[in-house]
């Protein structure tokens, strides 16, 4: 009877997780999908040409992706083998030896995510894999082309580095585990397959971005109001197939999209981007003052950590009862709950600074950069622009020198006391006015509507 | 665990368990391939067409030699005017009380001046240069500002490539968080009144409707920013009024987008030179309101 009951429970899981490694397939957004059914088609088109299948993949040149190149002794061999071939010696999980093929990488990093990450971050790398829907915070969805903890500027995308280090790590206080064990190759080519996930998700939604405003179902029932459908699927197939005096100018936004994408990522391992402090952190042992000023600026007007972060750092400011936009939403419209949400439209909230766990990582350069740079896709912004001193306290103006070496100073002192925080009670005592924080203040944003 | 072995006492689990293993591990791998795909197979187009002097603005925008014009117009709310009340009004117990409600926050959704019932804030634009036109030299400098806990303005278009200083007139720290559409928002701090600009902004490609700019300190703060590479475009001042400067003669394509009613006009085709200034009325259902 008992053995009954767990066989049948077995044959559904079997049939269920099933190794359905033959049906992988990559999934359309859910922006791509709302797009009138002519205008989905040319989207799916483009995405696959230019990215393939999970079995077919595709390698588009133009994207700065090291899809892994043939040694040139090896090139020769390589044009004769047969792509199956090499099938054949992946199928024994023989990861990374076959390098004859242009492209293994690729392959590589493939196996590698469909074997490691594909039950959380899902095939398409939408962060909707199997496991994702009972995990808080949920995986992150990488179509976005955009990644949360970067050592580059306000505004640029992440770096290969940046991914090495969150897949050495892990996310510390998330479901996201470390793979210090993989080989270094090994997490070289899933770097690339994460970084080429984002790349096809982005291009998928940039694409559709190119068309939503015009040929959504929305937009396309606001416009029948005025329009004959008819003549805006006709005016769309234009776009797709050219006239005679015009060529198609959907070629010229694929083509656009791709040189956009690949600027964009190309720019992230730009050294310029990098934010690197001129000056090194000194130790609060050498500075006693060091964690109490970065306290004060932890309190302070300008940067009002305290309003998303709480008066005694626990995570629990003002900010997370607000009800805020969507963000990009046009017209306007509010999250229905209180508190903040990440540019994936998950519920966030300010990291409670007692427990000493960082995300981004624990070393005092992670948050050098975090405080730097912010932490992208949220609201927690960069504040370096902030910390930018203009005079001296006794108001003599400053040259660009002496005003970068102030900066890195008001980051190494806030690093310091946010280090501070887990281990010294006396640092989240509020000293500054307790009136900064107003009681339980729920009518601290807009009021709701 | 311990129960499973209890009642695994035939093997059967077992056995079927391997199964499981072997056909994930071996036999159900599929081939994976993979093929190069060159930089730009086949499309050419747009170098074509820019070669031809053509910068891909419809085929109807014929270049007379020489000679152009200005097109302005006004944008009208067909109707009674919305009176929509301040967001923050004065006093109000809200964040940072004494900057952001030293003077009440108007709801700028929708501005309609009550005289000439013309709308504010409506964008006025050509996506693209017009083929042939004297190109619109870049303004000297652009501004973006706060003052209030208020955006100013609120509705601007942005020129790409050149950088955009966002100041404060403000005692209290704001920031200025972008959602652009064909590239990277960004998300910086602006200190407490820094009339210099430490946050510049640089938009590197134009965008194809405007989006929103907030801050998340005061969640009610709100711009909508354009970024384009052309000066081919307004944005309609209190009175409704717009005016696009050095149009060629010729037809030309007009988009006009506003925060609430988004795309009201997608492609509105205008011949210049024009006969008489444009008129474009539209009524509350089109802002939702
Ligand atoms: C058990 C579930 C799980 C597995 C397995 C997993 N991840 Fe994650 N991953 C997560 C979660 C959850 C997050 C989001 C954490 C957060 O938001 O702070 C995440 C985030 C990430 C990020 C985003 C980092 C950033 O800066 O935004 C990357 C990159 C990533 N994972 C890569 C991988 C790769 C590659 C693998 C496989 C080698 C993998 N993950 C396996 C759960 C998982
Ligand atoms: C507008 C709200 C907001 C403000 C203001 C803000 N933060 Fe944050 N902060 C957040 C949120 C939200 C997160 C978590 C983001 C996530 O992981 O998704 C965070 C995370 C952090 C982290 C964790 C980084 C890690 O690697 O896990 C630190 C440290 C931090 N903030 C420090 C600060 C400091 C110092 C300031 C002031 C200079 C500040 N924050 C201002 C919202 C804010």
């Amino acid at each position: 009877m008992r053995v009954g009951v767990i066989l049948t429970v077995l044959i559904a899981v079997a049939s269920l997780t099933g190794c359905h490694g033959s049906e992988a397939t990559f999934v359309l957004s859910k922006e791509t999908d709302e797009l009138i059914r002519e205008a989905r088609k040319p989207v799916e088109k483009a995405v696959l040409e230019h990215f393939g299948t999970p079995q077919k993949l595709v390698a588009w040149e133009k994207l700065p992706i090291d899809y892994g190149k043939v040694e040139k002794a090896s090139a020769d061999i390589a044009a004769d083998k047969a792509s199956s071939e090499y099938a054949r010696i992946s199928k024994i999980n023989h990861y990374s030896t076959s390098h004859e093929i242009p492209g293994w990488q690729l392959i590589d990093g493939r196996n590698l995510y469909m074997r490691h990450c594909l039950h959380c971050h899902g095939v398409s790398g939408d962060g909707n894999g199997p496991t994702a829907p009972y995990l808080n915070p949920r995986p992150r969805d990488y179509r976005r082309g955009e990644f949360k903890f970067t050592s580059t500027a306000v505004g640029v995308k992440a770096r290969r580095d940046d991914l090495h280090l969150v897949l050495q790590n892990g996310i510390p206080g998330t479901s996201m585990p470390s793979f210090a064990l993989l080989k270094a190759n090994e997490l070289t080519a899933l770097v690339e397959y994460v970084r080429w996930l984002a790349m096809r998700g982005e291009f998928e939604k940039r694409l559709v971005a190119e068309l939503s405003s015009d040929y959504s179902q929305k937009a396309v029932t606001e416009r029948v109001k005025n329009e004959k459908r008819a003549d805006i699927v006709e005016t769309f197939n234009k776009l797709t197939t050219g006239t005679k005096d015009q060529p198609a100018e959907f070629a010229g936004t694929i083509k656009d999209v791709g040189d956009n994408l690949a600027a964009d990522w190309l720019a992230a391992e730009d050294e310029a981007n990098l934010i690197v402090p001129k000056h090194p952190r000194h130790l609060p042992s050498a500075d006693p003052q060091s964690v109490t000023r970065g306290r004060a600026l932890y309190m302070s007007e300008k940067l009002k950590c305290y309003t998303c972060h709480g008066l005694a750092a626990r995570g629990d400011g003002t900010s997370t009862v607000d009800y805020w936009a969507i963000p990009g939403s046009s017209p306007e419209k509010k999250f229905e709950d209180r508190g903040l949400h990440d540019n994936w439209g998950n519920a966030i909230k300010p990291r409670n600074l007692t427990l000493g766990q960082y995300r981004g990582g624990r070393r005092p350069i992670d948050l050098y950069r975090r405080i730097y740079a912010g932490i992208k896709g949220t609201q927690m912004a960069g504040f370096a622009t902030a910390l930018r001193d203009a005079t001296d306290e006794k108001g003599n103006a400053l040259n660009d020198e002496q005003v970068a070496a102030r900066m890195d100073r008001h980051i190494w002192d806030i690093v310091n006391y946010i280090l501070a925080v887990p281990y010294q009670p006396q640092t989240i005592e509020p000293r500054l006015p307790m009136t900064a924080q107003a009681g339980p203040a729920p009518a601290a944003g807009a009021p709701a509507k | 665990m311990k129960s499973m072995n209890m009642t695994c006492k035939t093997g059967i689990c077992l056995v079927l368990a391997g199964m499981m293993l072997v056909g994930c591990g071996l036999s159900d791998t599929p081939p994976v391939s993979v093929t190069i795909k060159k930089s730009d197979e086949g499309v050419a187009t747009t170098e074509v067409a820019k070669a031809d002097g053509n910068t891909g603005d419809k085929p109807g925008a014929t270049v007379a030699a020489g000679g152009s014009a200005d097109l302005v117009g006004v944008v009208l709310f067909d109707g009674t005017p919305p009176n929509l009340p301040p967001i923050i009004a004065m006093g109000a117990e809200v964040k940072d009380k004494t900057v952001c409600s030293a003077t009440a926050v108007p709801d700028e959704s929708l501005v309609v001046d009550p005289a000439s019932k013309g709308i504010q804030n409506v964008f006025v634009y050509l996506e693209k240069a017009p083929a042939g036109a004297t190109p619109i030299p870049p303004p000297e400098k652009q501004i973006f500002d706060q003052k209030g806990c208020k955006f100013i303005p609120h509705a601007m278009i942005v020129r790409t490539k050149l950088p955009l200083p966002v100041l404060s007139d403000d005692a209290v720290g704001h920031n200025t968080h972008t959602n652009p559409v064909r590239q990277s928002g960004i998300n910086g701090a602006v200190s407490a009144n820094d009339r210099v600009g430490a946050l510049k902004i640089i938009y590197s490609k134009s965008e194809q409707n405007p989006f929103s700019v907030t801050c998340d300190v005061h969640t009610w703060m709100k711009a909508y920013h354009l970024p384009l590479d052309h000066g081919f475009a307004a944005v309609t001042n209190e009175k409704g009024e717009f005016s696009i400067k050095g149009l060629p003669p010729g037809t030309h394509t007009l988009k006009v987008w506003h925060e609430s009613g988004n795309a009201l006009e997608r492609s509105l085709k205008v011949t210049i030179p024009a006969k008489e200034p444009l008129t474009l009325k539209y009524n509350a259902a089109k802002f939702g309101k």
